[in-house]
């Protein structure tokens, strides 16, 4: 249960992931849903004024767990889900996102693009005040995104500004994105905690990392930082003052919320059985369990990951080079069967590279199902002949690959026999090797020194996540050799690559959503990867938080907690 | 005291090498292990990753891209003025990092030390001068299966069957109920409180950890009830209470000395599990998050400070020797 909407990037992720693959990737972003859309001015509320609130509601404390210590409080700077779990709730970003992953208003009132899609501009809410008095201004917004733009800044968010070349401040309340080029994901993009520019007056950015305010949060969020006791827990306590309570009915509601640091897993489920966590999101292999033994003692949250396990096949050497034995590899695998088996049916088999909830979702997707006759059809078009051992060969040359996964999952070791066993049912004899994330990357994914691994990827909200896995232009290895991009595949197919850059520049969902069906349709195709599980995950909350959302793909998330409440 | 002096010196200069040695190998360590931390603090971004450019920029501030020896001069010229550098993940002094974290292991640790010593040796003497009794037996298997028994696994154990089941009398986890502090509270509470908080931990460590020293005090003892003064000391016609804890006793003690100077370090070492499972905020859960993030200067620090302690551990013993052994003299 850890995840946050204002670093939507950095659910985004994937090294860590792979760490923990699947049974717990840190999850997907989710944003909270809000009134309106699109470009639109926020209507005046008709809801009661804050203190006016419905008084049962205010109050209580809500206990949540910390897997690991966060790194730095600072919304622009950190780089840990633990992090922004606190700064999530302190921070105020320009945009939230509906349950369609819609972008809504939060600190930006509306927004537009100019007509030739090179200057975004925003307008901000007037009277935001952050938690020590100040009032947000359009200054502070260029601040912040251009402390990411600073040659000295040392956080991990430059890279998705690259496409903004200016920030103006209009006025007060009106900012002004200047594009290099029309940049339709552009939501995702800037959507970072704006920082007060005055607490960090005099402070170079390559300092910003030392500034007490990094460590010590002033925010315009829900939530105003308390207390952080390193290796034990963070305290934030409600904002009676935050500007968004009016039109949610007097949110936030919880009055204290308490994060304790809780590294195993184990231990954490303990604590929630014990009623001293009110959300966790177990250990997959424990979810049957709970949902029998605490009927109705615990209340379940189930949603499907924004993201997926799959394996890399590297379209670049041989025999892979050649779309057909890709093929033939993902028609030859029963993920129904394997999924079930290794991932005890808290999973499904993904369509294709955009999740079903998504709005760019292609519906009537042509996906390679299970045929092995198929496969073995595939086979011999490509040229192979079956041996006299059952094996496919060509020129003397045996079908014989390698598969690298990471060691230490039982759930990975479960998938790797499995499909290793569907792989030399067709004559195609695949050897596995287990080895460490790290090393698996460096000595075989990055040279290229493999033809099939195992990873795990998350996506953000934006079918632009396709771009930095998929497009060529991340394929082209550097001048040792190296990938280090997503794209380790080298999969550069041009027609996809136009259509990527396409999706990007296109303003018009209904386009965009065209575009990104038709890059969906190519990469299953081109089979550059087989896509073999997206978890389904549960998260558990004690029943007396009462009006839980269940985001798609975030679950639980804490970026509608200002909508939970307690009742004991 | 002279000699005691020119002994101290002598052993400490001798450190000097071995520590050198030491660092060697803590930061050839982390230089084989694949990954860096530029990697571990873009990959919040997926764009990051696909920007060649933002890792050779984080790289190029960290000094990543200096030449190896460089860089281990740099490391150790700065230790040497009291820099230990900073943590890449969590942006702060490394001092700061471990500095809020030892004294949550030290405090656990010497608790532990305590009821280790206090219970094994006297457990091991019973042992040996009761061999092959019913007491034997019981002391036997208990302390295999202490030794047995995976530490993570008794933890766990303890969590369900004690803590949960206690009534909130016994946490599940932690180190202390936040607000209960000395200055509103009485320091009675406080100590209750801690007290609660430590009860598990301390009993995996010292049921992990009395075993090894329980066989050793039972075999030694063993065996020094078979010398020929314990023979002599009964001819002699002491009391049986006098021969076993003055005179054998004494001498029992040595070897189970001799094995104690490594037990400081990896006291520390041992805590990563006990420290994670317990969410208890020590050394070795951030040391094992560091090992994790590959944050170098972090990793290299709790690597050098284990073996500080090591030697600081086998100094002690070689001092200790001498109040139990008068045949050892400083020179």
């Amino acid at each position: 249960m850890r995840k946050n909407r204002k670093s939507l990037a950095a659910a985004a992720v994937m090294l860590a992931l792979s760490m923990v693959l699947a049974a717990c990737g840190p999850k997907q972003s989710a944003p909270p849903p809000s009134n309106g859309g699109g470009t639109q001015t926020q209507t005046p509320s008709q809801q009661q004024p804050t203190n006016q609130a419905p008084k049962s509601k205010v109050g209580g404390e809500l206990n949540l767990r910390l897997d690991q210590d966060p790194d730095i409080l600072n919304p622009i700077l950190s780089s840990s889900a633990y992090g922004s779990m606190i700064y999530g709730l302190v921070y105020s970003s320009l945009f939230d996102f509906d349950t369609s992953w819609a972008p809504k208003p939060d600190l930006a009132k509306s927004w537009e693009t100019s007509e030739d899609g090179l200057t975004f501009t925003v307008y901000l809410r007037e009277g935001v005040k952050f938690h020590d008095g100040a009032e947000l201004t359009a200054e502070d917004v260029v601040f912040t995104m251009k402390a990411i733009k600073d040659p000295g800044y040392t956080g991990p968010r430059a890279a998705s500004l690259s496409s903004v070349e200016d920030i103006i401040a209009k006025d007060k309340y009106t900012v002004e994105f200047k594009l290099a080029e029309p940049f339709a994901p552009i939501f995702t993009n800037i959507n970072y905690g704006i920082l007060q520019a005055k607490l960090f007056e005099g402070t170079a950015i390559a300092d910003m990392e030392n500034h007490p305010v990094s460590w010590n949060p002033v925010g315009t969020g829900p939530y105003i930082f308390k207390e952080y006791v390193r290796g034990q827990y963070a305290l934030l306590e409600r904002n009676p003052n935050w500007f968004r309570s009016e039109e949610e009915g007097g949110a936030p509601f919880i009055q204290t919320i308490r994060m304790k640091v809780i590294p195993d897993d184990q231990t954490a489920l303990a604590a929630l059985e014990n009623g001293e966590l009110d959300v966790e999101t177990p250990p997959p292999a424990e979810v049957k369990r709970l949902l029998t033994e605490y009927q109705g003692k615990l209340i379940p949250v189930q949603y499907e990951r924004n993201g997926w396990g799959y394996m890399l096949l590297n379209t670049t050497r041989a025999p892979l080079d050649d779309v057909k034995v890709r093929q033939a590899l993902t028609h030859a695998l029963n993920r129904q069967a394997i999924v079930d088996v290794a991932l005890d049916g808290e999973a499904v088999v993904p369509p294709g590279p955009i999740p079903p909830v998504s709005w760019a979702y292609k519906q009537d997707l042509k996906t390679l199902d299970y045929d092995p006759a198929k496969a073995e059809q595939l086979l011999q078009e490509a040229g192979w002949t079956k041996g006299a051992d059952g094996i496919y060969e060509k020129n003397g040359q045996k079908l014989e690959l390698q598969f690298f996964a990471t060691a230490g999952s039982s759930l990975i070791e479960a998938l790797a026999t499995m499909a290793r066993q569907d792989w030399e049912k067709v004559g195609i004899k695949v050897d596995v090797q287990l080895m460490d994330f790290n090393a698996m990357n460096e000595t075989r994914l990055q040279p290229g020194e493999y033809h099939i691994a195992f990873q795990a990827f998350n996506l953000g909200l934006d079918p632009d996540s396709l771009y930095s896995l998929f497009h060529g232009k991340f394929a082209q290895p550097n001048a040792q050799g190296l990938v280090t991009s997503f794209n380790r595949m080298r999969y550069d197919n041009p027609e996809v690559n136009a259509l990527l850059e396409e999706g990007r520049r296109e303003s018009d969902p209904e386009k965009r959503k065209e575009i990104y069906g038709q890059a969906q349709q190519l990469i299953v195709n081109d089979a550059p990867v087989i896509l073999m599980y997206s978890n389904l995950y549960t998260d558990f909350h004690t029943p007396r938080v009462k009006d839980v959302v269940n985001f798609p793909g975030g679950g639980a998330t804490l970026d509608y907690l200002y909508q939970w409440y307690i009742e004991e | 005291m002279t000699g005691l002096t020119r002994f101290l010196v002598k052993r400490v200069l001798n450190m000097i090498p071995l520590l050198f040695i030491v660092t060697i190998l803590s930061f050839g360590v982390m230089q084989l292990a694949p990954g860096g931390p530029e990697y571990i603090i873009l990959s919040a971004e997926a764009d990051a990753m696909s920007d060649p450019a933002a890792v050779e920029a984080l790289r190029e501030k960290w000094g990543l891209n200096d030449p190896i020896p460089v860089q281990y001069f740099r490391w150790v010229g700065n230790m040497l003025q009291g820099d230990f550098g900073r943590s890449y993940y969590y942006r702060l002094p490394v001092k700061e990092v471990l500095g809020t974290a030892l004294p949550n292991t030290i405090q656990l640790n010497v608790f532990a030390l305590f009821f280790i010593y206090s219970l094994s040796i006297p457990l091991g003497v019973i042992s040996a001068v009761r061999q092959y009794s019913k007491t034997d037996m019981v002391v036997t298997a208990t302390a295999f299966a202490g030794q047995a028994a995976p530490s993570f696994w008794v933890a766990t154990m303890l969590i369900w069957g004690v803590a949960m089941k206690s009534n909130g009398l016994i946490p599940t986890n932690g180190i202390a109920t936040p607000g209960i502090n000395f200055d509103t509270y009485g320091w009675i509470s406080v100590l209750a409180d801690r007290a609660r908080y430590m009860v598990l931990p301390l009993t995996v460590i010292v049921f992990g950890g009395l075993t090894g020293l329980t066989r050793y005090m039972r075999s030694s003892m063993l065996e020094v009830l078979r010398e020929d003064y314990v023979r002599t000391a009964r001819a002699k016609g002491l009391a049986e209470k006098v021969v076993i804890y003055k005179h054998a006793l004494r001498n029992a003690v040595l070897p189970i000395l001799a094995v104690s100077g490594g037990l400081l370090s990896s006291m520390v070492g041992g805590s990563v599990i006990i420290e994670n499972v317990f969410s208890w905020p020590g050394i070795g859960r951030v040391a094992w998050q560091a090992v994790n993030n590959r944050d170098y200067n972090v990793s290299m620090a709790v690597m050098l400070l284990g073996a500080v302690l090591t030697m600081i551990g086998y100094l002690l013993v070689d001092i200790a020797y001498v109040w139990v052994d008068p045949r050892i003299k400083y020179d």
